[in-house]
């Protein structure tokens, strides 16, 4: 049917179904920033559109109603190639990180400031009342609408977006436009879902309704006869090769315990067959034909269960080990059960399938029981955490195609090496024949270091040779993806009344569900990213992961620390009141200093014996006085409503800056004939800026403008290895690659041009905007000038820099968090009314991209303390698998007073002594928040989410 | 394929909802991921012939069925309790399209318009199987709703009505909405149903589900009614 309107001014018709949904219309015809975060939920705000003249959800909408009506989307701002000042705005302030909402969000606020050009605080919040955001936070919107407001008044912005750092650099440490703020924006095609062409197959996957279960039978026949179905795919012809789905360096310290599709199902959601077709509709359709009896089995979900006498066994498969086999293994695998396949360990991991144990570990220095008995006294509590998830907007998505014999795949990952290695190793090819290509990756938070559907995608197209285009529905984002482990953690904690901690014990009962991904190294974090804190001559960790049939777990922002701080703080702030001290006296007490020996370490390696190393830069005393002088630490607030006390916690927090001894970023920057310059990372950036700081570090080094300076990243054919975007790497890791690289180059620019300048090397150096000069002579030669004539008939060649960065040493952030929340004793309601991030970052190379992402990590952990919750039915389905019921915080949730703070300290290893930011910034909320419940009514609650009920029950009001 | 039937009279609109088609107001519910009604095979488009208009008449206020959350709480002459009622919800998009007729229509127990309007008196005028016809709300939400297209909303303009919403956070559904007026007290309870009076309150099966507890939903609506009732009586 002809449906008339107009769009962005212009007057369209369009051949349309009348009950079509208007964003897939809207998509389908060009306008691509009209996304889809959450398959018509209307939650998410990532479908709005400014419908005659209101915003609205275009997924909640049919083309019906476009008739006569007036239509904007976010291609409507740009005027030519200039973005509005909306847009600008944005850029400016930070909030465009994974953007996959960025211009949905420019186009509310365009619209809010039209109606209302003096927009305040409380008009924008209610504008991004429709909008998640989880990568930035929305703190920075304000500043944005303000920068606006500011320009159009006075033809400049006054706000400052964030404090600048070493003021004897001209692009470190100062705010800088995002290389790729501009495209992603204003809505250019960045994103996996773009690169789609017409014609391409689908992917879908039939999913286990049962929690845990063995094959009995596999029926395909009708579903392959059906007209458009290219293949389905089972357990029965898919490749037999074991491998799993965490993206960490190989070999991984989790085991090999999956195939592509397996006889034995363990989580409701798991892969049963897949099918590729020519569209979604017979893609279902013939999911809907395979027949599938299953034998159920009795599952397990918490630890509890998978530690019970008789508990029925996850894995029960045969077990291998690449290396360091057990003596007994033949004895061990008398009674597997092929049905269950097997799990190979590259190396021992304390595993024990047998007993639904997936890894573990333990270790630590002193005494503890000697400690425990000898002090003024002791505190033991457990405190459990809950399955949460990582919510990117754009979901897991993937584009697979064929070119020229190879395997092409266009991916939303942190990982794109391990995604090359793994998806070669399923279809049994050299890594040489996969080409990944990662796009722009509209949110990841951990669990795109996983590869959940790559492998699959990748393998559908190899085995077909059709383009196949995959994307998870929301509801398979949470029942088949990654999520936080949860954990039981138990913390015994003893201490003086002089408020020296003597001893800590840390028991890390971790539930990783059905596969191992991440079973060591994310439960780990819980003790080796807190134990390491505290100057405590006596500390012992036990860690043991189990195996249930809960949806998988895997790596979230923070891995396992945001659990281990909410489990220590919490204990030391118990410790503290016993012992009738002042926890903040308490924490400053204990806390590390520069150059305290850090012995625990020995005990903490990923698998192998740690290096004792002493601590290096360290700014968390600094960031625990400032903190309690915002808060006004020790000083009571009184609320004006009976009903309601007000209470403040805190938590001091570490993480690390990637895995030193195991990861490796490498570089390459290359002089373009002109002079500009092309800097190849291996580094993925994730909407975090991390291209950003490649850019800045060129600029600084060779002193030209950003203009002359391209980034091509995370591109497998054309970019040099590295590990990946987690750990908090990116910017220590792939960025002193990058600061290598550079150095190499004018290293080399410098020698080349000695040679054409006929002057001594030494007396040669880089003058901006892009020349090398001659102290002595005087003389100077343009970058320009320099590459021509090396590249000439009679040059000696392409002047190219390496760089390669590898370490033993840890930059290591540091930071503490302080909140004030007020809780109502009669109703149980919490309100947080400030929230106070201070970090050391090292230096803050883009200084307003990390305050955005210390307010977004803030926010998730503000999200998974107070509402996010995957729950569990009786049968292991998952009953909140929406955004409604699983409970991200949106704008109304975040806090009314919200400050992110830099410290400012140097580090000696990291690029320009920068250390990693965001991930830190999610340990600090659980703690702060816990304590600052019991310090307003007394109310101790020790697992997530910490809800109303919670506190009511913990008052003992029911 | 489904169908889409534009009514242009009251009585064809009817006459296709007996045959099985659904009004389509706002949309908001119809469209969402796992609506109720998401399947139905027709709609019958009802905004040509519901009123969007708010008006004042003798000592009431007459919203239109069509009238949004957002036109409530944009309009000048709508009271502050109810302005805070539509601002429940909490995504202004959402309340750019959410109709007041609709959401009475949905008849949830999450709905964050009825305990209010059941507090402050107010009535419907509907058109059914007998043409027009005026109704209590209490009758229409008693009954769980029905075939009648609701035209308007009257409320009587004097009353002082008090409201709390509780859930987790401002987007997720809520365990207990309830509000109080020199009526009584009136409440929605997820998963329990919906309470017209405190004796009701009491006696409701509250359960358990991903809100809350039913012993949790229990304590906060009876601690709750007594609190309202106190604002009310203030
Ligand atoms: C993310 C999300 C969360 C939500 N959460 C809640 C919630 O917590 N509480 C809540 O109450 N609602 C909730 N809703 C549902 C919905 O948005 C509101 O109830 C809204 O007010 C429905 O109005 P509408 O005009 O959009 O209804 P529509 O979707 O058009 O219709 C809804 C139902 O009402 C009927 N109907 C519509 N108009 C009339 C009329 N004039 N006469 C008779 N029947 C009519 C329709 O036939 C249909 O059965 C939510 C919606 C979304 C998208
Ligand atoms: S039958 Fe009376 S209101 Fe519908």
């Amino acid at each position: 049917m002809n449906i008339s309107f107009t769009l962005n001014n212009k007057k369209v018709t369009w051949n349309l179904e009348p009950d079509q949904r208007v964003r897939e219309a809207l998509y389908a015809h060009g306008c691509v920033t009209v996304r889809d975060s959450d398959d018509g939920e209307g939650f998410t705000g990532s479908d709005i559109i400014i419908y005659n003249g209101m915003p609205r959800s275009s997924n909640l909408m049919l083309c019906f109603q476009l008739e006569g009506a007036d239509v904007r989307t976010a291609e409507s701002l740009k005027k030519g190639k200039a973005l509005n000042d909306v847009q600008e705005a944005m850029i400016k302030a930070g909030v465009v990180q994974s953007a996959y909402n960025s211009p949905t969000a420019a186009l509310i606020l365009t619209h809010l400031l039209e109606r209302k050009p003096d927009a305040a605080r409380y008009d924008v919040k209610e504008a991004l009342s429709s909008l998640f955001i989880r990568d930035a936070g929305y703190e920075h919107f304000y500043l944005a609408v303000r920068l606006v407001q500011e320009k159009r008044k006075t033809g400049m912005y006054q706000s400052a977006v964030s404090p600048t750092f070493r003021d004897n650099l001209s692009y470190i440490g100062k705010p800088m436009d995002k290389v790729d703020g501009y495209a992603l924006v204003s809505g250019d095609k960045v994103f996996v879902e773009d690169k789609v062409e017409p014609g391409s197959y689908v992917l879908k996957v039939l999913r286990s309704p049962y929690a845990m279960a063995y094959i009995r039978k596999i029926d395909t026949k009708e579903a392959e006869a059906l007209e458009g179905v290219e293949a389905v795919i089972t357990h029965e012809n898919c490749p037999d090769v074991y491998y799993m789905q965490a993206g960490q360096g190989n070999p991984e310290p989790s085991p090999y315990d999956r195939r592509l599709f397996n006889r034995k199902v363990r989580h409701v959601g798991d892969r049963v067959a897949a099918v590729v077709a020519k569209d979604e509709e017979t893609a279902l359709k013939a999911l809907s034909l395979i027949h599938v009896e299953y034998e159920p089995l009795k599952p397990v979900f918490t630890v509890e269960e998978a530690i019970a006498d008789g508990a029925s066994l996850v894995h029960n498969g045969k077990v291998s080990y690449v290396s360091g086999a057990p003596d007994n293994l033949d004895e061990y695998n008398r009674n597997a059960d092929e049905r269950d396949g097997q799990v190979i360990y590259q190396f021992p991991l304390h595993g024990d399938i047998r007993h639904n144990i997936a890894a573990g570990a333990h270790g630590g220095i002193g005494d503890v029981e000697k400690a425990f008995r000898e002090s003024d006294a002791v505190v033991e509590a457990t405190y459990q955490t809950s399955q949460v998830q990582c919510t990117p907007l754009e979901p897991h998505v993937c584009y697979s195609r064929m070119e020229n014999g190879r395997l092409v795949l266009h991916c939303s990952t942190q990982v794109p090496y391990h995604v090359r290695r793994i998806v070669a190793t399923v279809c049994r090819i050299p890594e040489n024949k996969v080409h990944v290509i990662k796009e722009r990756v509209g949110g990841g938070y951990g669990s795109k270091q996983d590869i959940l559907v790559e492998d699959l995608c990748g393998y559908a197209t190899w085995l077909t040779g059709k383009n196949i285009y995959y994307r998870n529905t929301r509801e398979e984002e949470f029942i088949a993806n990654s999520t936080r482990h949860p954990m039981r953690l138990t913390v015994k904690m003893s201490g003086n009344k002089d408020g020296r901690i003597t001893g800590i014990y840390m028991d890390v009962r971790a539930n990783t569900g059905p596969y191992g991904n991440h079973c060591l190294t994310v439960p780990m974090n819980a003790s080796s990213k807190t134990l390491p804190l505290f100057k405590v001559e006596n500390m012992y960790y036990d860690l043991t992961t189990y195996y249930t049939n809960i949806p998988p777990a895997g790596a979230y922002q923070g891995y396992g620390a945001p659990k281990g701080y909410f489990a220590i703080m919490s204990a030391m702030d118990e410790l503290a009141h016993k012992l009738g001290v002042d926890p903040l006296e308490m924490a400053l007490k204990n806390v590390v200093d520069e150059g305290y020996m850090l012995e625990i370490l020995k005990g903490l390696g990923e698998g192998r014996e740690g290096t004792v190393v002493p601590v290096g830069s360290c700014g968390v005393k600094e960031a625990l006085k400032k903190g309690a002088e915002m808060i006004r630490w020790g000083v009571r607030e009184k609320s004006p409503d009976p009903d309601w006390e007000i209470g403040k916690g805190f938590a001091m927090i570490q993480q690390g800056s990637g895995l030193p001894g195991l990861d490796q970023s490498n570089a390459q920057c290359k002089l373009l004939p002109d002079g500009s310059i092309v800097l190849l990372s291996g580094g993925a950036d994730i909407g975090t800026g991390l291209d950003t700081i490649s850019a800045k570090i060129v600029c600084e080094l060779l002193k030209v403008d950003p203009s002359r300076v391209t980034v091509v990243s995370g591109d497998t054919d054309s970019c040099l290895f590295d590990t990946g975007a987690y750990a908090s790497s990116g910017t220590y890791f792939s960025g002193n690659a990058s600061l290598n690289a550079v150095k190499d180059l004018k290293e080399k620019m410098l020698a080349e041009a000695a040679l054409q300048m006929n002057e001594d090397v030494k007396d040669l150096d880089v003058e901006a905007p892009g020349f090398i000069v001659c102290a002595k002579s005087g003389a100077r030669l343009s970058y320009e000038k320099l590459s021509h004539d090396s590249l000439a008939g009679d040059g000696r060649g392409a002047i190219i820099g390496t760089g390669t960065f590898a370490t033993g040493n840890s930059a290591i952030p540091y930071g503490a968090h302080f909140a004030q929340v007020a809780v109502n004793k009669v109703t149980g309601e919490i309100r947080v009314q400030k929230f106070y991030a201070l970090q050391d970052a090292g230096t803050p190379i883009n200084p307003e991209l990390a305050l955005c992402q210390m307010y977004g990590a803030a926010q998730k952990s503000i999200g998974h303390t107070l509402y996010e919750d995957m729950v569990l039915d009786e049968n292991g389905k998952c009953i909140s698998a929406d955004f409604t019921d699983y409970g991200v915080p949106m704008i109304e949730e975040a806090p009314e007073d919200f400050k992110a703070v830099l410290i400012d300290v140097n580090d000696q290893y990291g690029p320009f002594g920068a250390k990693s930011i965001s991930e830190i910034a999610t340990n600090g909320a659980a703690p702060a928040i816990a304590n600052a419940i019991y310090d307003a009514v007394g109310a101790r609650v020790r697992s997530w989410p910490i809800t109303p009920e919670k506190i009511l029950r913990a008052l003992g009001k029911i | 394929m489904r169908e889409i039937f534009k009514a242009s009279e009251l009585q064809e609109a009817f006459s296709l909802k007996e045959k099985g088609a659904v009004y389509f107001a706002g949309g908001s519910e119809i469209l969402r991921l796992g609506s109720s009604v998401g399947k139905v095979k027709s709609l019958i488009d009802v905004n040509s012939i519901l009123s969007h208009e708010i008006k004042k008449e003798g000592g009431f206020l007459v919203i239109g069925a069509a009238v949004t959350f957002q036109e409530i709480l944009e309009c000048g002459f709508s009271p502050e309790w109810l302005r805070k009622a539509v601002h429940l919800m909490a995504s202004q998009a959402l309340r750019n399209q959410a109709t007041i007729g609709g959401n009475i229509a949905c008849v949830r127990d999450d709905s964050y318009l009825i305990p209010s309007l059941l507090a402050s008196g107010a009535s419907l005028t509907v058109y059914g199987t007998r043409g027009l016809a005026s109704i209590p709300l209490e009758d229409y939400v008693r009954k769980g709703g029905c075939s009648c297209l609701i035209l308007s909303v009257s409320i009587p303009s004097d009353v002082k009505v008090a409201l709390k919403r509780f859930s987790r956070s401002a987007s997720s559904h809520s365990a207990l909405n309830i509000a109080a007026s020199s009526r009584g007290v009136f409440a929605c309870v997820k998963s329990s149903g919906i309470a017209l009076s405190v004796d009701e309150l009491e006696k409701l099966e509250y359960r358990d589900d991903i809100t809350g507890s039913g012993e949790y939903k229990k304590y906060l609506a009876l601690e709750e009614a007594g609190r309202l009732m106190k604002e009310v009586n203030a």
